[in-house]
């Protein structure tokens, strides 16, 4: 567990932290940077999170304060869930307030060294989720055990998030570091969750289906999205359809947990998907079976075989193709091109007249062709 | 900074993963041969940075060109994990800017397809071009006028550098996004590392966002305005 260092009040002024060491993390979400402090806090691994001035208006600051104090409680109460997030979150120690109060940023512990990789990087989640084999052409191999040893510790964060009843919002393959050698895992950009519900946080490749973009995000939106990540390392598949039918035609001993983890994805009703506590269960291998009913499985994504490797070339001109277009980029001026998937219905249908108008043809010339013979 | 999208339904929700084209365009002409080195490190460091967030290579694929008294395509449309190594560009010869945009219209016409092929749903093209120089031809503007042409459904976003002899005029005259001309003394290198740098933390962004992201501004660099009717985006968000 990362103890509070004891000398770090709750409560800091900017001008307490001294001048903005390096900067480790540029504009991102609501927050401007993270740097190092270079003050009397220094050297205690602690970082500097700046947040932008709407920070302050959009109800945060008491909920930092709250997220704050349960860190630093003695209580007994919520100690497992308060040790597990300590240790394994870039839980807030502090909040840091401009001279007249008011909100500019809080204190974060920085993720152990183990979270980075041998260039330095930090080692974010995004690498586990992929394929054995490219795992393995990376220099990384990854077995499956060794996945499910990593999902583990990220559900666990997810059930412990969940018995405080306090919603994240923002799983996804940035906001968690793993640590190959031992499996270990740390979840950051922790300081924005909220208590009960909190605005959903647009992310690409995240939406959940049943959590309409106006609607706040619950619990149930974070049943989702950890099941999508945990899923996707799970499984080494990304995209949504791929990691679905992974999990359908999969073995219960190969993937750990999948039938919890197709019904926190796939349910027909949100409210009805299984608590993170639940797939932590089954990880552990637990044989939990619940009475969810789930959509159909989208069909699978069709693939046509594709080259092994671009190729590197020192280049010709590619001729242009003379067929249509199957589809026309996102145009951001014309909403009615927003949508990529908007068109195979003309293309279809030009398909469609295409193939009538060749058959037409076909069966014209065939006449020609017994009539001439005929006369012939 | 954001190119917006307007609300739709069917944006809640898209199984098709999406994926934004992205080509690198760089000036290889002599000019940039003191600076081959650098170039060479630098595309390096952005194909490992861009290894390391597998989110963003599979969001955006990158095809790179570089042209100097012709256009070369250097990497075909790929996700950059699918390239183990950059090929090494080296440089010499004019800097023929009629040839790069004859390329890139070609090009973007045969990955558009493809990658719809593979069942994506493709967004619209970027183009990020770094040049030092002039342009040494003479039909520049009307190849560049082929590839803007906001009739063609295609057209991309392009987003310029220039630096060492770049012309601001001129740079306005190739973006439909925003462009930048690196102050007066800025090195080659810094230039190189600053422009390549900005056009990282573009595709990251992009890649979490889903649709375009762009730099306002670049250290180093100041902010050239497309000419009006190359604008790509609505001018309002560009302010």
């Amino acid at each position: 567990m990362t103890a509070v260092p004891p000398t770090v009040p709750a409560v800091l002024t900017r001008a307490e932290l001294g001048e903005p060491g390096e900067a480790l993390a540029g504009e991102s979400g609501e927050s401007v940077g993270i740097h190092r402090l270079t003050g009397p806090l220094a050297g205690n691994g602690l970082l500097f999170k700046q947040y932008k001035r709407t920070a302050a208006q959009n109800g945060r600051d008491a909920a930092l304060e709250q997220l704050i104090a349960f860190g630093r409680s003695p209580a007994a109460v919520g100690r497992t869930e308060r040790e597990l997030l300590l240790g394994c979150t870039s839980w807030p120690v502090a909040k840091v307030t401009d001279r007249n109060g008011e909100l500019v940023g809080c204190l974060i512990p920085e993720a152990d060294r183990r979270f980075r990789a041998e260039n330095g990087r930090l080692r974010e989640i995004d690498t586990l989720a992929q394929s054995d084999e490219r795992l393995a052409a990376r220099g990384v191999p990854v077995t499956a055990a060794q996945r499910a040893a990593v999902c583990r510790g990220l559900v666990r964060v997810a059930a412990a998030l969940e018995r405080r009843r306090l919603v994240y919002s923002d799983w996804n393959y940035a906001n968690a570091l793993w640590c190959p050698a031992d499996c270990s895992v740390f979840v950051i950009d922790i300081d924005g969750c909220r208590p009960e519900r909190m605005p959903n946080i647009f992310q690409s490749d995240w939406e959940d289906p049943l959590t309409d973009g106006a609607m706040p995000a619950d619990v149930f939106t974070d049943r989702y999205r950890v099941a999508l990540l945990t899923a996707r390392c799970l499984t080494g598949h990304r995209d949504l359809p791929s990691v679905l039918h992974a999990l359908d035609s999969a073995r219960d001993d190969a993937v750990p947990g999948r039938s919890v983890l197709l019904d926190m994805l796939w349910a027909a009703a949100r409210e009805t998907r299984p608590a993170s506590r639940s797939l932590l269960a089954a990880l552990d291998g637990a044989d939990v079976h619940f009475p969810v009913e789930r959509l159909p499985l989208p069909e699978p994504r069709t693939q046509p075989p594709r080259r092994t490797a671009p190729k590197v070339l020192a280049s010709d001109l590619t001729v242009l193709p003379d067929d249509a277009p199957a589809e026309d980029p996102e145009d951001p001026e014309d909403p009615t091109d927003n949508d990529p998937s908007a068109s195979p219905a003309t293309t279809d249908d030009v398909t469609a007249t295409a193939w009538a108008v060749g058959i037409v043809v076909a069966v014209l010339v065939a006449l020609l062709i017994v009539l001439l013979a005929r006369n012939g | 900074m954001t190119v917006p999208r307007r609300p739709h339904e069917s944006d809640r929700y898209v199984l098709k993963p999406k994926c934004l084209p992205t080509y690198l365009v760089i000036d290889a002409s002599s000019s940039m041969a003191p600076h081959q080195t650098v170039l060479n490190e630098t595309l390096a460091h952005v194909h490992a940075s861009i290894q390391d967030h597998p989110r963003v290579s599979e969001f955006a694929h990158v095809s790179l060109i570089v042209f100097s008294t012709q256009a070369h395509l250097v990497i075909e449309m790929a996700n950059l994990e699918d390239v183990p190594v950059m090929p090494e560009v080296r440089c010499n010869g004019l800097t023929d800017y009629g040839s790069a945009f004859d390329l890139l219209r070609s090009r973007i016409d045969t990955d558009v397809e493809e990658l719809n092929g593979l069942g994506m749903a493709v967004l619209r093209p970027v183009v990020f071009l770094l040049t030092d120089g002039l342009p040494t031809d003479e039909d520049w503007e009307a190849s560049f006028q082929r590839l803007a042409d906001h009739g063609w459904r295609r057209h991309p976003h392009v987003i310029t550098y220039g630096f060492g002899e770049a012309d601001r005029d001129v740079l306005r005259r190739i973006t439909t996004v925003v462009g930048f001309i690196a102050d007066q003394g800025t090195d080659h290198r810094s230039a190189l590392m600053e422009a390549l740098g900005s056009m990282l933390s573009s595709l990251v962004a992009s890649s979490e966002q889903g649709r375009v992201v762009f730099n306002k501004s670049v250290p180093g660099y100041q902010a050239v305005e497309p000419t009006q009717d190359l604008l790509s985006v609505p001018r309002e968000y560009l302010e």
